[in-house]
């Protein structure tokens, strides 16, 4: 019923406007196309496509929905059951995500301006087209289901205008009468724990602010690993923090080298977006994001560790160095 | 052994001068500075007076020595002898300071945490840590498919 009434909400917005001016609830569409993808039964095939460097590379997904669980099936099949995130691995269900943790994604208003359209047919199915743009550049366009409000396809572009990566279905049957699919009877928990970001001690950090307008969202923990999710209100990004040392051959093969400050870093694309992983001080840092690669550079610059080690820092280990050098000869 | 055209040089018992080559060698700069017992220098005079080689390399170290000895006395400059007793305080005092610059670092590393242990981030499960994060607030197909692709991320 909620989606019955956003896109009939959709459809009074865009009628009578071919390509019309930002909207005011423009907002909306993304919260009515998550609520239609978690309400909505449907099965299909989605096309995964990004570009690694020069080569464009492509993956086909199964998914299926009845409401409320969403199942992705693939060598390691997820699972989004209400507000909780699944993994199925060894015959069981994992959570990594309780339903209790909550994110709070910021306005997207204040970075980015966003105009939507009547779009084309996809599937069988008519469509609105939004695009997400910053200054005079499209950063994102979203195709969306008119009458359920279902994501058809996302796209985002670089900075030539190139499409750098996009998600869409190939095959789509929205089927509103299908029976419910079986949720997990018992599953184990690799969940996060929420952490307040002022209670983080030693290496870590968690600035509330990162790189042009990306705002903390969240910090977690688990184990050793601290997580703090940031969002400009399109894009995420997830700043990992490990104490310790990036080991020697610790950077995963196929890495671009980049430079984080004074540190030496490599980065990585994965399908849905950019790896940036680095050492500074105490702090082995991975930033994945699935933000545009301008973005994540600037971001990356405003973390605490990416102005290198401090001079005291380099003094201590080259101390422990020159110990370390007397140890070893005897 | 036997020194060509000469008798051996001998010894005068244990602990007395002794030469193991042919010729006397050493034996006539100490025999010049008087300082052979006499037995020892009876038998180097003997050698020597047999011996030719000897008898010519026994003129050469007189002659030097003489050409030594009658050479002008020379007075050192002024503030030599004081230079020269300074010097090995100024080594006491550098020696000083780098044992204790040796034993300041040697302090402070001793005063510091053990080193880091190293870490291997485990890029894959965070991509995928990040991705179900992500769609908790955002479209949850098109956030949560990227992380369903298999991807490989080994060192």
């Amino acid at each position: 019923m909620k989606a019955l009434v956003g896109a009939a909400a959709l459809a009074v917005i865009v009628s009578g406007a071919s390509v019309g001016p930002v909207l005011a609830d423009s907002e909306s569409v993304l919260d009515h196309a998550r609520s239609s993808a978690e309400a909505s039964s449907f099965s299909g095939v989605l096309d995964i496509v990004w570009r690694d460097g020069n080569v464009t590379r492509q993956q086909q997904l199964r998914v299926k929905a009845a409401r409320g669980v969403l199942l992705f099936e693939g060598p390691t099949p997820l699972m989004a059951l209400d507000d909780a995130r699944l993994v199925r691995e060894n015959a069981a269900w994992d959570v990594l995500w309780p339903a209790a943790l909550r994110l709070r994604r910021p306005d997207s208003g204040e970075k980015y301006e966003q105009r939507m359209a009547v779009g084309p047919k996809m599937l069988g199915h008519d469509t609105l087209v939004i695009d997400i743009r910053r200054g005079d550049r499209v950063r994102e366009r979203l195709y969306v289901e008119q009458f359920f409000g279902l994501l058809l396809r996302r796209e985002q572009f670089d900075d030539r205008g190139g499409v750098q990566r996009s998600v869409g279905f190939r095959e789509l049957q929205i089927d509103a009468g299908a029976p419910p699919m079986a949720r997990p009877v018992s599953t184990t928990t690799k969940a996060l724990q929420s952490v307040t970001g002022g209670k983080l001690h030693g290496p870590y950090s968690a600035p509330v602010v990162l790189g042009d307008g990306y705002r903390r969202t969240g910090v977690f923990r688990k184990g050793g690993v601290v997580q703090v999710v940031y969002s400009d209100g399109i894009y995420d990004m997830s700043v990992f923090e490990q104490r310790g040392r990036l080991g020697s051959k610790a950077a995963p093969r196929g890495g671009r080298p980049v430079r984080v400050g004074g540190s030496k870093g490599w980065q990585y694309t994965w399908p849905g977006g950019q790896v940036v992983l680095w050492q500074a001080g105490r702090t082995v840092y991975t930033v994945v994001a699935d933000a545009p690669y301008d973005d994540v550079l600037g971001a990356i610059r405003t973390v605490r560790g990416s102005s290198g080690p401090s001079v005291a820092y380099r003094f201590r280990q080259a101390c422990r160095s020159l110990v370390g050098a007397f140890r070893d000869d005897r | 052994m036997s020194a060509p055209g000469g008798p051996p040089v001998g010894t005068s018992g244990p602990g007395g001068p002794n030469h193991a080559g042919d010729h006397a060698g050493d034996l006539l700069s100490a025999l010049l500075d008087a300082q052979l017992a006499p037995a020892d220098e009876l038998v180097v005079r003997t050698h020597v007076a047999g011996c030719p080689a000897c008898a010519t390399e026994l003129g050469a170290v007189e002659l030097a020595r003489s050409r030594v000895r009658a050479l002008r006395g020379l007075d050192p400059p002024f503030g030599f002898y004081q230079r020269l007793l300074a010097t090995p305080r100024r080594r006491r005092w550098a020696a000083a300071s780098l044992a204790a610059a040796a034993a300041a670092s040697v302090a402070f590393v001793g005063v510091l945490p053990a080193r880091e242990a190293p870490v291997h981030p485990a890029v894959a499960t965070l991509i995928r840590t990040h991705a179900v994060a992500a769609s908790v607030d955002g479209d949850p197909v098109s956030q949560l498919a990227t992380a369903g692709v298999p991807v490989s991320f080994r060192p």
